[in-house]
């Protein structure tokens, strides 16, 4: 995990790399995301209740969007592994390059962490427990906003 | 002296048919011995969801590595995705169908599909 914000996210703690009062099996998601998502730059800080939000800044988002590089993140909750990775958030600004207004599962006027954002209200079709349910959430959101149509 | 001759011809005979059946045997045990470090050479380690898979055979289908990987352990489902990590940054769909040639240390992640919310 970097301890140094990316540009398109001001807003992340300064000290990125402070995991207490984490709860451990937030941890070890934190840590699953970080052996997976070998890409961007990776933050993650707590939200002061066992929980943690944690972002993929200056990731590509892929082709179909403009502005191209951006952040995609998500609040793990406390509660993980019972509760999902979800909803996920990418950069307000983001537009899809062909012009055509983004519509579900994009949400826009969202926040995260005080960050204007839009989410990506994306689920599992089934419960994914065990050792890579959160990498597998990310990798999922990441291949589908590259991909969507 | 005969009798002596023929019993020590007798351990002779003996003597030579103790050799070649140690002969033999040695020769079975060196034939197992390559046959198991030639089986051992076809075993292939990847990792799939992060658990190691070992197979005997190095060239499979997506179906039978997903398979393998149940049986080994590895958190998934027969009808999860597969993607083969090829790198930073990448990520190659493997279909079922999908003959792959497997190499030691690669890695594979099979991820189950999410639907809009």
């Amino acid at each position: 995990m970097s301890s140094t914000s990316g540009a398109s996210w001001p807003n992340a703690p300064a000290n990125s790399l402070n995991l207490e009062g984490i709860e451990p099996e937030v941890q070890q998601a934190l840590a699953e995301v970080t052996a997976n998502i070998n890409e961007g730059v990776l933050l993650a800080w707590p939200d002061g209740e066992g929980g943690a939000f944690v972002v993929v800044d200056d990731l590509d988002l892929g082709e179909r969007w403009a502005p191209r590089q951006g952040w995609l993140g998500c609040r793990i909750l406390n509660s993980y592994p019972d509760s999902e990775l979800y909803p996920f958030y990418i950069r307000a600004d983001a537009r899809r390059v062909d012009g055509v207004d983004l519509s579900a599962p994009f949400n826009l006027g969202q926040s995260l962490f005080g960050q204007p954002a839009t989410t990506v209200s994306r689920q599992p079709n089934r419960p994914i427990k065990g050792p890579r349910s959160a990498a597998v959430r990310f990798i999922n959101v990441v291949d589908f906003v590259r991909t969507f149509s | 002296m005969t009798l002596s001759n023929e019993s020590s011809e007798r351990t002779v005979e003996e003597d030579v048919d103790h050799v070649d059946k140690d002969e033999r045997r040695l020769a079975e045990d060196v034939e197992r011995l390559e046959r198991d470090v030639e089986g051992r050479k076809q075993e292939v380690t990847v990792e799939v969801n992060s658990t190691a898979v070992v197979l005997s055979e190095h060239l499979v289908t997506g179906l039978q590595l997903k398979q393998a990987a149940i049986d080994q352990g590895a958190t998934l489902e027969i009808d999860f995705q597969l993607w083969r990590l090829t790198g930073e940054h990448k990520r190659d769909q493997v279909a079922n169908d999908e003959k792959v040639h497997l190499h030691d240390g690669e890695r594979f992640a099979a991820t189950a599909s999410d639907d809009n919310a």
